[in-house]
């Protein structure tokens, strides 16, 4: 029965089947199914245009699952779809294995989500407006809210009323509220949106947190370093659709290519020996630098295919492409100015 | 469903606007009353003592309980329409559908919440207010109240007709905020229509007699008839009969238009 969730970056959270809750702020059962959502054949459709289009992607227990894609790809309307917000025309949503249409229930009870801004009542402090939640949902203790604002260093704020909180505050009240009922499933969608850099920062280091307690994340988003930083896997959608999904690492390592340094040698020579090296696909000259795809496991078999024609490299440094590179790739999208 | 109904509650006590618009009610009757005294002192002979007479508790329904009436469905349609409409404005819904069983159960949660501010707001500003404020304005100016059971009664039936006049206001303030998103609008039409309603049909009757029975089935008419019962003598029990059917026919009606477009709308926004 027991459970073990791998949180993002390869650690491990869940020993047994009790799942800690944030700073021991209570626990979680660990479930039985290593699926917490599974969405299928997702699609929805706004008159005559489709919005989402057969979209199916899972998100598994202790994941952070980058949900990428450009504005407008569908992101937040698939994120209503979850939510049970919008109908969807085709398809279904599980959470916890249990088919969600027709059994809202599961939504408060399984997940938690800021639905891009955090939204609050502006004349309720940041306590209240917790509780306001709390009695929504039923059986939250006022102690529980009191650990999750000190959760996100809101504890001495608590007071103040929503609308004097800096948009950096309103984003780690949304968290918070997202977790008071310590859901297997937490939805961010654009949590970082209008932060400055020190507060991304600070949302961002609470979101791997939050995996290693236990929970599963979605994070939609359109910030691609951010997502890379923090998830374990992607799924990125374009226009409605899945394009690709999988682990971080691979996809970016699909990218990746080997930098050759040669100052002062032959280069058409070291070109030729590089292309000869089995797995390499292509090789190019980019002002003195020679770049070759393929993987950067290659890199020893390379150095001694120039060594055998009498060429030193100074330097072979093996260089993965980002996410926003691959992204961009896909997405046939300009780097945003 | 007692979840939501709580944290509805809980809400409506902490927004310092559904304690502004009871104490708004308070302070108009007041300044209605006041203004019955500055006549009463400002006056003499015959005069004087008609308006000493406005003051009684036995005047109280045809006086205070009517101004205040006015007062108590302009107040509630702001918050009936503010109940839902801020949710939109405040982008709040998403969050609070999150949170909901089911959508029903949410829309349920808040119109118990608007039934409960409907019948407390009646009660201090319609029923008890008037009543206060008839009694204190009687003493000053020297003449006993003149209270009995009977009238007290009669208090507490004007105050019971009242309520149902004020449901209708209420749902249909409710209702347009949800379909149109807008508190605005809801607010306008429902105060609106208790302005239009008479004088289109005052001119239409005068073209033909069927607008004469038409204008017995509206809002205006019927609310008239539930207010004037016990200080005019031309309206019947029957016509105080219709008038509360219509009343409540014409609430489940607002009622049941807000579920069907509630349960069905994609929440895309807001």
């Amino acid at each position: 029965m027991g459970q073990t969730a791998v949180t993002s970056k390869g650690t491990t959270a869940q020993e047994n089947g009790q799942v800690p809750g944030i700073s021991g702020l209570g626990t979680r059962s660990a479930k039985s199914s290593t699926m917490v959502l599974e969405a299928i054949g997702l699609t929805k459709r706004f008159k005559q245009f489709v919005a989402v289009n057969q979209l199916s992607f899972n998100v598994q227990a202790g994941e952070v699952l980058g949900f990428l894609g450009p504005n407008g790809a569908g992101k937040s309307t698939t994120v209503g779809m979850i939510l049970g917000l919008i109908s969807a025309d085709e398809g279904s949503v599980r959470i916890m294995g249990q088919e969600l249409v027709g059994n809202q229930s599961l939504v408060p009870e399984h997940i938690g989500a800021i639905i891009e801004n955090p939204a609050f009542y502006p004349f309720m402090s940041g306590r209240d407006n917790l509780k306001a939640h709390a009695l929504a949902v039923g059986g939250v203790s006022d102690s529980k809210i009191e650990e999750l604002l000190k959760l996100v260093s809101l504890n001495e704020r608590a007071g103040d009323k929503f609308k004097n909180y800096s948009l950096g505050m309103k984003q780690r009240l949304g968290i918070a509220s997202t977790l008071l009922t310590d859901p297997a499933l937490v939805i961010l969608d654009e949590p970082t949106n209008g932060l400055d850099p020190a507060g991304q920062r600070e949302i961002r280091s609470i979101i791997p947190r939050l995996a290693e307690e236990g929970h599963s994340i979605l994070l939609a988003s359109h910030m691609l370093h951010e997502v890379e930083q923090v998830s374990d896997r992607v799924a990125i959608v374009r226009k409605g659709q899945l394009i690709t999904e999988g682990n971080v690492d691979d996809l970016v390592r699909r990218g990746g290519y080997i930098e050759v340094m040669l100052p002062g040698s032959d280069l058409d020579a070291a070109m030729r020996a590089i292309r000869a090296v089995p797995g390499v696909e292509q090789v190019t000259n980019e002002r003195g630098r020679l770049i070759a795809v393929g993987p950067e496991e290659l890199g020893s078999a390379i150095n001694r295919s120039l060594v055998d024609i009498g060429l030193y490299a100074s330097a072979i440094s093996p260089k993965h492409s980002s996410l926003e590179d691959l992204f961009l790739e896909l997405t046939d999208e300009e780097p945003a100015a | 469903m007692m979840n939501l109904l709580r944290s509805e509650l809980f809400r409506l006590r902490k927004r310092s606007q559904s304690w502004m618009l009871i104490l708004i009610g308070i302070i108009l009757t007041a300044l209605f009353y006041g203004a019955f005294l500055i006549a009463y002192f400002a006056l003499s002979g015959e005069e004087k003592l008609d308006v000493q007479d406005g003051l009684l508790l036995t005047n109280v329904q045809e006086n205070g309980m009517s101004i205040s009436l006015l007062f108590a469905s302009i107040l509630l349609s702001i918050l009936a329409a503010g109940l839902i409409g801020s949710e939109y404005s405040w982008n709040t819904i998403r969050p609070l559908l999150a949170r909901a069983t089911s959508r029903s159960s949410l829309l349920t949660a808040k119109w118990l919440t608007l039934l409960i501010y409907t019948v407390v707001l009646t009660v201090i500003l319609v029923g008890v207010t008037p009543t206060l404020f008839s009694s204190v304005a009687s003493m000053i100016s020297g003449e006993s109240p003149g209270g009995s059971v009977e009238i007290f009664r009669g208090i507490v039936f004007a105050t019971g007709r009242i309520l149902l006049t004020m449901l209708p206001t209420a749902a249909l303030a409710f209702m347009l905020a949800l379909v149109t998103r807008s508190i605005a609008a809801g607010i306008a039409v429902s105060i609106g229509i208790g302005f239009l309603e008479p004088a289109i049909f005052g001119l239409l009757a005068a073209l033909s007699d069927v607008f004469d029975t038409i204008q017995k089935f509206g809002l205006a008419w019927g609310s008239q008839q539930l207010m004037m019962k016990g200080y005019d003598d031309g309206v019947t029990n029957s016509e105080v009969w219709q008038a509360g059917i219509t009343m409540l026919v014409y609430t489940v009606i607002f009622v049941v238009i807000s579920y069907v477009v509630f349960r069905r709308r994609d929440v895309t926004s807001g």
